[in-house]
């Protein structure tokens, strides 16, 4: 029984060892938003498409879809719907009362430049690859776990 | 001997196809003219579907085909939608091979976004009446069945209430908590009865006759942008006959929207009381409820009942021959592509002195 046991903490160290702890986290370049507070109910309405005032400027919210896990990580935590469920619901919501879907980001290095060069813009991305950039600000984190 | 049944066809030719013509470049132009900044601020899409439906019998009235056994209709629906600073703008502009339709633009509105959630527009809309003519628009990939309830239809699909109104439309929300409570007052012109079906007014070509039509409506969701929704709605005005005489119109509605996992319920009922000139007034109820369940990934069955109570002595019913007074369909739709949708429907549809079995199939699809 004893050697049961610790075969099964010996398993279960390796297991945590092999798990990465990684930090999903909302950044912005914009200097004057680095220092706003966003909760997560101001989150999902900013990326429901409702207007997100800060610093008397509406906030532009881009969608990260360069890393698949990233993205469900996201929509799970802070949209609360299933990706084909929030598509439908960006299409829906312009085909009624007009308006535009966030804009939408497959390159990491693409994001990162509309970031840069758009005023007032806001994503998400792991906290790793907002480090590579000085540039960004974390304006806050939105989930932190275990990836194996 | 079929257009007769079809009043509402607005055939493109001469000063009219120009007049399209140019308001749709005009629009194409704006939503590819370069944006002020680089965020994008304007969407442009297509939604093209194609219909098919197969009926048991040909359905005629007075010996006159009014609805044909095997029909095939392609139709796309194009949808513009941009914003310059507060003020924004709709356009939808609908063209299908079906004499029933036609092409025209189906909504084309103005809008200034107010402070604390309100928008103030002006132009042709979807008159606030309910849950599904404010959710749906003529894109028909949005909508999980292929036909919408009676209660509801078009006006030239054989409606029997203002589904458009060109006038102006004041909307809002209001949240409280993790709640939304949200708000719709509409006051333009409606459709004129002209023939056997209702007119929309052509705001391009603004030759019918339509007067005032007054709709509020008053919707509750537990969850801010969430899908459970509940409401109610009232309208009045005055439905003008080619005839002579006028039909003044009242309507209250309640509608529900309520998704739990895979199952999605959606209904409403209203009563409807209409009063022709020189006549008593009749009252009726019309109401519909829809299933649908999300078998897997790609797959959703679905199912609609509708049924009216009271209608057979309102005169102003016995003059809209197509109007669905009760009707029991069934489907399945699967989506081929992200963007991409076949639907099947099966349907028992009574109308007036009439009824119909029939099938339909459709593809839809929206583009980007």
């Amino acid at each position: 029984m004893k050697r049961f046991l610790l075969l099964a903490l010996l398993l279960a160290c390796c297991s945590v060892s092999q798990a990465e702890i990684r930090r999903l986290v909302m950044v912005t370049a914009t200097p004057e938003l680095a220092e706003i507070r966003l909760s997560p109910r101001d989150i999902r309405k900013l990326y429901l498409g409702r207007a997100i005032i800060r610093n008397d400027r509406r906030l532009i919210p881009l969608i990260n879809r360069s890393d698949p896990l990233l993205y469900q990580i996201f929509l799970q935590k802070s949209v609360l719907m299933s990706s084909n469920s929030y598509e439908r619901f960006l299409l829906a919501k312009v085909f009624r009362s007009g308006g535009s879907r966030p804009q939408r980001y497959d390159s990491l290095q693409q994001l990162i430049q509309a970031l840069l060069h758009r005023p007032h813009t806001v994503s998400y991305m792991w906290a790793v690859n907002a480090r590579d950039e000085p540039r960004l600000r974390i304006i806050t984190e939105i989930w932190r776990g275990n990836i194996r | 001997m079929y257009e007769h049944f079809r009043p509402t066809v607005q055939r493109l030719g001469g000063a009219s196809a120009w007049r399209h013509a140019s308001v749709l470049l005009l629009l194409v132009l704006m939503v590819n003219s370069p944006p002020v900044s680089a965020v994008p601020k304007g969407e442009f899409l297509v939604f093209p579907n194609i219909n098919t439906i197969s009926r048991k019998d040909e359905l005629t009235l007075n010996g006159q085909k009014i609805l044909p056994q095997e029909h095939t209709d392609p139709s796309v629906d194009f949808f513009f939608s941009r914003d310059f600073e507060r003020l924004r703008v709709i356009a939808e502009f609908f063209t299908s091979s079906s004499d029933d339709h036609g092409a025209h633009f189906e909504r084309l509105q103005l809008g200034w976004r107010l402070p604390r959630n309100m928008n103030l527009w002006g132009g042709r809309f979807h008159n606030p009446l309910g849950y599904w003519n404010t959710q749906y628009h003529h894109g028909s990939y949005l909508e999980t069945a292929i036909t919408r309830p009676g209660t509801v239809a078009y006006e030239s699909s054989g409606g029997i209430l203002p589904m458009h109104l060109a006038g102006l439309l004041l909307e809002g929300s209001v949240t409280r908590g993790e709640a939304m409570f949200g708000y719709d007052l509409a006051v333009g012109l409606g459709p004129g009865l002209s023939g056997a079906a209702l007119e929309e007014l052509n705001i391009l070509n603004p030759d019918s006759r339509s007067e005032p039509v007054l709709t509020l409506r008053l919707n509750y969701s537990p969850l801010e942008d969430g899908p459970t929704q509940y409401g109610l709605s009232f309208s009045r005005g005055t439905i003008p006959d080619n005839l002579g005489g006028d039909i003044r119109q009242e309507t209250m509605g309640a509608h529900a929207n309520w998704e739990t996992g895979r199952l999605r319920l959606l209904g409403a009922l209203y009563t409807i009381r209409n009063e022709i000139t020189g006549s008593d007034d009749r009252s009726f109820a019309s109401g519909y409820l829809q299933a649908e369940w999300a078998l897997a990934l790609r797959w959703t069955l679905f199912s609609r009942l509708e049924d009216s109570r009271g209608e057979k002595d309102d005169g102003f019913l016995a003059r809209i021959p197509l109007f669905v007074r009760a009707r029991q369909l069934g489907g399945i739709r699967f989506e081929l592509t992200d963007r991409q949708a076949l639907k099947l429907e099966f349907s028992n549809t009574r109308y007036l002195g009439h009824h119909s079995e029939a099938v339909r199939f459709q593809w839809s699809a929206v583009f980007p």
